[in-house]
């Protein structure tokens, strides 16, 4: 058997070409193919170039592959043909002689949108096998579009390509390659085995929570789904339990999450936006009609009012006669990350603590089965985080709230295994994968010092769903690639159980047709690639293994910096990591606005949309809802015995205050004798208090890395040109209404607009329209920026407007950024709206744009 | 520009006429000048009723948290309140972000509050120049009291002392040298100082500063020193009383009107001042002298007394343009 090197290890050249023109170098090249795949295609391919090297050595030639459905064979075949060709033929320059192509075809029985997701799978093996170009033969014009799309999406958003050979030394491919070599009497010389690390299964748990990993079964495909109503949610889950889909995931309202019943003036507008709206009981029952809860597991994505809404949970099972301890599933009740970055939260921190402490010691002695917490970092990438701080704050709140568990008296062993965690995945593919490694490392460290005697207790168990902030409102059909790609990273990290995003979420809510592609991605990854096959198949990468390593040691940093602060909850009232992510974020901006970081269709290759007309978008009918849950609310109040309830009632605001008894306990009690979510909410909030955050305020970032921008300077000037004609500077209110917090977008935009040169003012967080108009007038802003993405902008913004002009301020002029549907343009316009800007507007040509608008032409 | 319109409407507390008028005032049109000088001048008769009072200390002592504690006490007894916040951005920016209502949260409801932040547009030091004129028109819109919030920059706090009658200072416990971070001269004209955050671990530590500060200052003047939580709404009313009974005891005795003359003459000189200066730097004769002057200074070669005697010959010739 002769000895090869493993070229692959030195420098590696996998930049790839977008194959576009076929023809181009029909003249200069010969051309190879075989109709065979596998080991064969190699072997046929092997033989072609034999007989014509043998007749001349200088000739120049284009390898066409065939392309595989197994992601990770794919990967092996092609690296195992460089250096088959590299050894056989020794004479010929390699890299000016062969070039290697891979052809990815077009499968006409299945549908288009879904082989976006095929295509985006074999590209990327492909890539990472490392071919010079990716050859598609799509029939239909108006879809070609796409591909080209999906392949620059590969080659500016992923990361992946490099000068540095990323998959070398991956113990499972490289076995595979040693395998096709073997067919040539070829065998690698490098030693696999070069770097030690420990097996999946095992501690640290790097390579993988469990031994067998997907081969034994693969991570259960979890889509979240928010309906507007209990009714329309409860049909949504029983057709998905019959098509075997094990658990269901729970999406709530954001008055809900806030603790507002429906009928409170200041949630008008945001009942039944974004997810169900639960008042009381009657909802609970509605939503889980004819649904076993003994058998199906619930995932409840809920913060803020994890009180009422366990308690409503409970209640429920306990009418229909369920022994509690049989109940599964997951309540997120991570209301740490809250304050960093959603703003989902009801009361201050150190009694929020308290409430998922008697959380901790309900569940832990009545619900052993039941997931108790579910440590998030997702929302933190979704706000701008890097990756470091993404996993550091996410393990540091995990960690305070392990604290928690043991001052509440608890044993390690006794609640550390139902922890579990949450990840968002980016587009960085590489990091993405590493970040779960690490967090799996660094978990089972930090836990280990507890001394558990259960295993499972230091075992991090994930949900990873993919990042919405990487999907673009233009072009949206560009994130089926983009999903698919985030998808396949979520599993080669590791991860238990998946959601995959609907192409269409950065313009409005998922629609049918959307959420089935985005449920097909995982299909096909289950069922097409073969991915499950494999365990740990990048485990062993030299790249892989030093870049996990890499995010460990900066994680441990960062940590370290929040425990000498007095651990999370004193960072928190201190207001740093909320600052540390919005300054990132803000750089995350300047980077696209400068180009430094791609994102096609946003700030290059931006193309017109063609397929997007025909397809349909959700919409809510936020004033049905709200008249439904209006009724049902003077149903419950009409059916109780009312001195009973305030007498429960006064015995949680007791509890809060004395700090004894369980508050869920008697949160469960109150909820039996038909107390509302607010009743509930209210009667701890009268000692607890509401919280209000203070805004953090970071300037000069913006403008110190886009000094040079010609933008930038444009803008400038024209500030000053309107300030001279004005006598002040433009003054905008940028402000957020209703109950959502997601306030990343607001902040980057007042940082970026105050570092132009507008006078800001920021408005708090869950204003109503009324207050809004108040501070504009107190102000006198030229320009109220309202920033929506929670789907209130229909009813909020025509608010603002029309409560500007009963003040006779119509010449404050009102525009909207945020997550607005193309279709609701006209009708905001109509109501005087003057600018409209989505996701992945450049700062500086809206600012451009409002001074325009607001008096300068 | 119909300003009799504007000072009726100001008269009758309409919000929208108040901001307007700020908006004119804070103005750095010279066209607008005289504008601006007349509603002053229609405004200045009914003025001069208010409760003024500064609140500085440095950023994050929690400035906005106290007022928004100690305006609800206000609220509470019917009175209305102006409060008037300086954002410190730096003028090299450009613009400014200002965050203040997001921590008066409560009270920026109100409608007895009015709150009005004010970018710094480049002077340094807090106070805007164009502060005292906003005290003027609040009181002529009928305000009671009038809060300008500052951070402790430059010469600001003496600058807001000659524009108010109760001068607060907020500290916090920190690392120790707490005494020597108050500058020099603040306690004398300092009325009240108020420890914050006095809560949770820092209650023992705040008390220890009080009784230091208190040894340190006690043979100088009659400063009041006390500790309270604005987050957690501790001993604000005993902070609120002695506000009031500050103004209970002072406000008709005719030592205050003195000191309100005073200031009136000070606010005057100030403008005359000002309106030099604009008129000085609008010169282009003098913009050009002023280039040439650093280009000498870039090059070691410069008289300056003689250049200084040139340029305000320069000023005074009849016809320069």
């Amino acid at each position: 058997m002769k000895k090869v090197i493993n070229i692959l290890n030195a420098k590696f050249n996998n930049a790839f070409d977008i194959h576009q023109k076929k023809e181009k170098r029909k003249n200069t090249h010969v051309y190879i193919e075989s109709n065979k795949k596998g080991i064969k295609e190699i072997i046929e391919i092997k033989a072609k170039c034999d007989k014509i090297f043998h007749k001349n050595t200088n000739k120049k030639i284009i390898i066409k592959l065939n392309s595989e459905n197994d992601f990770i064979f794919q990967i092996a075949k092609i690296r195992s043909l460089k250096i088959i060709l590299q050894t056989v033929f020794p004479k010929i320059n390699f890299k000016n002689q062969i070039l290697i192509f891979c052809k990815i075809k077009n499968n006409k029985k299945y549908n288009q949108y879904e082989n976006l997701i095929r295509y985006s799978y074999q590209s990327l093996s492909a890539i990472l096998g490392g071919v010079n170009a990716i050859e598609s033969n799509t029939q239909e014009n108006n879809f070609s579009q796409h591909e080209i799309n999906q392949q620059l999406i590969l080659k500016h958003e992923t990361n992946i390509i490099g000068i540095e050979d990323k998959i070398t030394g991956a113990f499972q491919i490289e076995k595979i390659i040693n395998k096709i070599l073997s067919n040539f009497r070829l065998e690698n010389l490098k030693k696999i085995n070069q770097l030690k690390t420990s097996n999946p299964g095992e501690f640290p748990f790097t390579r993988g929570p469990y031994k067998t990993m997907y081969t034994e079964k693969p991570w259960t495909i979890r889509q979240y789904a928010g309906f507007s109503t209990a009714k329309e949610s409860n049909i949504f889950y029983k057709k998905n339990l019959k098509l075997g889909q094990k658990g269901l995931s729970v999406a709530f309202d954001l008055a809900t999450h806030r603790g507002y019943d429906s009928d409170n003036e200041r949630v008008k507008g945001d009942v039944g936006k974004t997810g169900v709206a639960v008042d009381s009981i009657l909802d609970i029952r509605e939503l889980f009609d004819k649904i076993p809860l003994n058998k199906t597991s619930v995932s409840m994505t809920m913060n803020g009012a994890v009180l009422p809404v366990m308690a409503f949970y409970i209640t429920h099972a306990i009418e229909k006669n369920i022994n509690i301890s049989q109940l599964s599933g997951t309540i997120q009740n991570d209301i740490l990350k809250e304050f960093m970055v959603r703003n989902t939260f009801i009361y201050p921190p150190k009694s929020s603590m308290r409430i998922i402490s008697d959380i901790f010691k309900y569940t832990t002695k009545n619900m052993p089965k039941f997931n108790n917490i579910s440590v998030s970092g997702y929302h933190m990438q979704e706000a701008g985080a890097s990756t470091e701080l993404e996993l550091a704050y996410t393990i540091a709140n995990g960690l305070e709230y392990i604290k928690t568990g043991i001052d509440a008296g608890l044993k390690i062993d006794q609640f550390a295994p139902r922890i579990s965690f949450f990840w968002g995945t980016g587009m960085d593919f590489f990091t993405e994968i590493c970040k779960m490694r690490a967090a799996r490392f660094l978990w089972s460290y930090y836990i280990k010092k507890y001394k558990p005697k259960n295993k499972k207790s230091m075992i991090l168990r994930a949900h990873c769903q993919t990042s919405g902030w990487s999907l673009t409102q233009q072009n949206p059909i560009n994130n089926i690639a983009r999903t698919a790609i985030e998808a396949m990273s979520s599993v080669l990290g590791g991860t238990q159980s998946l959601h995959t995003n609907s192409f269409d979420e950065a313009i409005a809510l998922p629609s049918n047709m959307s959420s089935k592609i985005a449920l097909k991605t995982q299909i096909i990854l289950q069922k097409e690639t073969n991915i499950i096959d494999y365990i740990d198949p990048f485990g062993g990468s030299i790249y892989i293994e030093n870049k996990t390593q890499e995010l460990i040691t900066k994680t441990k940093y960062h940590i370290k910096e929040i425990k000498k602060m007095g651990g999370m909850v004193k960072a928190i009232e201190l207001g740093y990591p909320k600052t540390e992510i919005e300054k990132n974020s803000i750089k995350k901006q300047t980077m696209i606005e400068k180009k430094d970081k791609i994102i096609v269709g946003v700030n290059k290759f931006q193309t017109k949309e063609k397929n997007i007309k025909k397809i349909k978008f959700l919409e809510v009918d936020n004033k049905q809802v709200l008249k439904k849950q209006i009724k049902k609310l003077k149903k419950i109040k009409s059916n109780r015995d009312e001195k009973k309830l305030q007498e429960l009632l006064n015995l949680i605001t007791k509890s809060c205050e004395t700090n004894k008894g369980n508050l869920l306990d008697l949160s469960i009690k109150a909820a039996q004798q038909g107390a509302t979510l607010e009743e509930i909410s209210f009667a701890c909030e009268k000692i607890f208090k509401r919280y209000h955050p203070s805004s953090s305020q970071v300037t000069g970032i913006y403008s110190k890395e886009l000094m040079e921008n010609q933008e930038f300077k444009k803008a400038k000037k024209l500030i000053s040109k309107f300030e001279k004609k004005q006598g002040r500077r433009p003054r905008i209110l940028i402000t957020k209404v209703g109950q959502d917090g997601h306030d990343r977008g607001s902040k980057v935009i007042a940082t970026g607009f105050a570092d132009i040169g507008f006078d800001v003012d920021l408005g708090s967080l869950f204003q109503t329209p009324e207050e809004v108009v108040k501070q504009a007038i107190e102000n006198d802003v030229h320009v109220i920026g309202v920033s929506s993405l929670g789907g209130a902008h229909k009813t909020l913004v025509p608010a603002i407007i029309s409560i500007l002009k009963k003040n006779k301020k119509e010449k404050i002029k009102v525009i909207i950024g945020g997550i607005i549907p193309k279709k609701d343009h006209k009708f905001l316009y109509s109501k005087g709206v003057i600018g409209i800007f989505g996701p992945g507007t450049i700062i500086s040509n809206a600012a451009i744009n409002i001074i325009r608008k607001i008096g300068l032409k | 520009m119909d300003l009799n319109k504007l000072f009726l409407n100001i008269q009758k507390g309409e919000i929208s006429a108040i901001s307007e008028g700020i908006t004119l005032i804070e103005s750095n049109k010279n066209s607008l000048i005289k504008y601006k000088n007349k509603l002053l001048e229609l405004c200045l008769p009914i003025s001069g009723n208010a409760c003024r009072i500064a609140v500085s200390g440095i950023p994050g002592v929690g400035k906005s948290t106290f007022i928004n504690e100690i305006s609800k006490l206000f609220i509470k007894e019917n009175k209305k309140i102006a409060i008037l916040t300086i954002d410190p951005s730096s003028a090299k920016s450009g613009g400014s972000i200002m965050g203040d209502k997001t921590r008066m949260h409560d009270i920026s409801k109100s409608e007895k509050v009015f709150i009005r932040p004010s970018p710094s547009s480049g002077h340094l030091g807090g106070v805007n120049i164009h502060t005292k004129d906003a005290i003027i028109l609040f009181e002529a819109a009928g305000y009671d009291i009038i809060i300008v919030e500052t951070i402790g920059v430059g010469q600001s706090e003496f600058e807001v002392k000659n524009i108010t009658d109760f001068f607060i200072l907020l500290t916090i416990t920190n690392t120790g040298d707490e005494i020597q971070a108050i500058k020099k001269g603040i306690i004398e004209i300092t009325d009240l100082i108020v420890i914050n955050k006095s809560d949770g671990n820092n209650i023992k530590k705040s008390q220890i500063l009080k009784r230091n500060l208190t040894n340190h200052i006690i043979s100088k003047n009659k400063t009041k020193i006390e500790t309270c939580s604005s987050l957690k709404t501790q001993n604000i009313d005993v902070i609120y009383n002695i506000i009031s009974n500050y103004f209970k005891k002072n406000i008709r005795t005719k030592k205050f009107s003195e000191k309100r003359k005073l200031q009136r003459i000070i606010w005057i000189e100030q403008k005359i001042k000002q309106q030099i200066l604009k008129d000085f730097y609008k010169k282009n004769e003098i913009k050009k002298r002023i280039r040439k002057l650093s280009s000498g200074i870039e090059k070691n070669k410069l008289n300056f007394n003689n250049e200084i005697n040139e340029i305000i010959k320069l000023y005074k010739s009849k016809n320069i343009k």
